[in-house]
């Protein structure tokens, strides 16, 4: 799969999607977008990336564990959702403040554990699949009968 | 009245499945996290079912966002008695999987990803909402289908992939279901859909929409036509994992089916039609489920088509419709719960006696060298077989009775003849596994890496459980006649929801 058109392009779109990523999950706030999609076409551009580059050079590049980034984003997601009970409001009911003429909320908090989540749990499944189907082309797994 | 009690059960266990997951390579830390977390989401359910055992309903908006516009989390009754026991089985598997000592697993994030099992069945026992109710049956399959397969055995895998294929057509079912419902009524809340249903124009529609309602939960519950990959996928994972799935999974399907027939769709046109074909369903579920126990020569496989059957008396109180028939189904998925826990927990112990072998030829010699197993495998089968004073007998007593109340002579004749059934299939596994002479002596408990003392306290629990629920019935009958009364006359329930004031965050 390595050829030098995937290699160069990957890299490229990897970058742009990245970026776009964090413009949908952004825009969110206010408009269709948000969290998930944000997460699942941040992932899209890891995967395209890793199929020039090699699942390996993915891993490294992401320096934590796809499984990890899901759990920190649950955990992210869920400190958003507790912190309601601070103010007495009930489970995951937005708290805002206003900072240089935005509002700022704890909503952005869950969507952003929302795209860890998502990001997490979509390259532990995607890299797991592409690395068993690249053992696979290269002989090193018998094909199961 | 507005409460977090019933917000908290999920996201706490999604805590501790983050805390599992962040342990898992310390085992001692790592299973007393879990072991604490299931005990602490037991004292929360049944903290949350002594606020609604009187027939209150706790309601939780999240986000402070009332229904129609938000989703809120409900607990009545019905749902509180789900998650209590519930939490009693997780518990139970807890123990259990902490007796199994399976390093490997445990490092694959076996812990977490049972508390993660356990988020998704407290979440679809308590949402008010049929969307949600369809992300919760989503995250369950995720999850479990990650504790199916973990440890990656071929048996495992090729157990997984039926279970996983076979459960996503239901629950993509369910997604159209919820989809045209939708846009029939223009709302997603049971409470409010409990108002909306019946004023929509076109009734022969909403029939349609109840039937692809009725195919999901029949996939998930395990009901005939659609059972086959419960038999396929249960005998594949450790025992502990068939004891969880074998208590839950099918039952989160059942309760959706107990919540959404009466409460969303009662008031449909087609209601008798729809109750026909329930009972039809459940008839066929318990003949042949019981029937396919008997011709199984594995443990766990006669067990698993014991558990389809007996899905069927449970669709038998729904299909009546009735308060009593109600109350029984509610009082016999508590019942099934506890004993299919304690029947897969005890089948694994007897396994590890035999050498790690689940088939009934393997088997033996219980009563002369550990009488002791052998009655802690005779009180769960003859409770299920519903001998009484056992909690079996109690249940089926209350569903034949509906029964014959409702004039549904062959449906009576037919939960009986089931009943008798299952004396037969649990008087074979108990013959083979505790009377006969065993091929060879007996092994040890201790022989594999393991904790004997974890893997047996759970499964005599799980026993006294079931003598206690038979010989106390009383209680568990009266809050599941008034969960029954709750659903049949959804009033409270609607005005619990749908009088909330709309506060929303602001901006």
């Amino acid at each position: 799969m390595s050829t030098l058109i995937l290699r160069t392009m990957g890299r490229l779109l990897a970058a742009v999607l990245i970026l776009f990523s964090l413009y949908m999950l952004l825009r969110g706030h206010n408009d269709p977008g948000g969290g998930f999609i944000g997460g699942l076409i941040c992932a899209l551009g890891i995967v395209i990336g890793s199929l020039g580059e090699g699942s390996r050079r993915a891993r490294r590049a992401l320096r934590i564990a796809p499984r990890l980034i899901a759990a920190a984003g649950l955990a992210v997601a869920l400190i958003a959702g507790f912190s309601a009970a601070l103010a007495g409001k009930p489970f995951l009911t937005g708290l805002w403040m206003t900072v240089g003429g935005s509002h700022v909320g704890t909503p952005i908090l869950f969507d952003v554990g929302v795209y860890l989540v998502v990001i997490g749990a979509t390259l532990a499944l995607l890299l797991a699949l592409e690395e068993d189907a690249g053992r696979v082309n290269a002989g090193e797994v018998e094909e199961e009968e | 009245m507005t409460s977090w009690l019933p917000a908290l059960p999920v996201p706490l266990s999604l805590a501790i499945a983050i805390a599992c997951f962040a342990l898992r390579t310390h085992p001692v830390p790592h299973r007393m996290v879990s072991l604490a977390g299931g005990a602490g989401l037991l004292a929360l359910t049944t903290l949350l079912l002594a606020r609604v055992w009187e027939g209150a309903v706790l309601v939780a908006p999240l986000g402070d966002w009332a229904p129609p516009l938000g989703i809120a989390v409900v607990a009545d009754p019905l749902s509180a008695t789900f998650s209590v026991t519930a939490a009693v089985v997780a518990l139970a598997c807890i123990a259990s999987a902490i007796g199994e000592a399976d390093r490997g697993r445990e490092r694959g994030g076996f812990h977490a990803f049972l508390h993660v099992v356990m988020a998704g069945c407290y979440g679809a026992f308590l949402t008010g909402d049929v969307f949600n109710l369809y992300v919760w049956f989503e995250v369950v399959l995720i999850a479990s289908f990650a504790l199916l397969v973990l440890g990656g055995e071929g048996r495992q895998l090729d157990g997984g992939i039926k279970y996983f294929v076979l459960n996503l057509i239901g629950t993509s079912v369910l997604l159209v279901g919820v989809a045209l419902l939708y846009g029939l009524t223009g709302t997603l809340a049971m409470a409010d859909l409990a108002g909306a249903v019946p004023v929509v124009e076109n009734q022969a529609l909403v029939t349609a929409v109840a039937m692809l309602f009725l195919f999901a939960f029949a996939v998930k519950g395990g009901l005939v036509p659609v059972f086959f990959w419960l038999p396929a996928s249960y005998h594949a994972p450790p025992a502990t994992v068939s004891a969880l799935f074998a208590a839950l999974l099918t039952k989160v399907g059942l309760y959706a089916a107990l919540r959404v027939f009466t409460v969303v769709f009662g008031g449909t046109d087609d209601l008798g039609f729809l109750q026909t074909l329930i009972l039809m369903l459940s008839g066929a579920t318990l003949v042949i489920g019981v029937l396919g126990s008997l011709v199984e020569r594995d443990a766990r496989r006669i067990l698993s088509f014991q558990v389809v059957g007996h899905m069927g008396y449970i669709a038998m109180g729904l299909g009546l419709m009735t308060p009593l028939g109600l109350a029984g189904a509610v009082f016999y998925s508590v019942h099934d719960m506890v004993v299919k826990a304690a029947l897969f927990l005890t089948v694994g112990l007897t396994a590890r006696l035999a050498q790690g072998s689940f088939a009934l030829a393997s088997g033996g010699g219980l009563m002369q060298a550990r009488p002791g197993m052998a009655l802690l495998l005779f009180l769960p089968a003859f409770s299920l077989a519903g001998i009484p004073p056992l909690s079996g007998f109690w249940g089926k007593y209350a569903l034949v009775r509906a029964g014959l109340e409702a004039e549904q002579w062959v449906m009576a004749g037919v939960a009986l003849l089931a009943a008798f059934l299952t004396v037969f299939a649990m008087a074979r596994l108990w013959s083979a596994l505790a009377w006969e002479d065993p091929p060879r002596p007996l092994a040890t408990l201790t022989e594999a890496p393991c904790h004997p003392g974890w893997l047996a306290a759970p499964a005599v629990a799980m026993a006294g459980l079931v003598v206690i629920l038979g010989l106390g019935a009383e209680p568990v009958l009266a809050v599941a006649e008034r969960a029954a009364a709750l659903l049949l006359d959804p009033e409270p329930y609607v005005e619990a929801v749908m009088g909330l004031e709309q506060q929303g965050g602001e901006p």
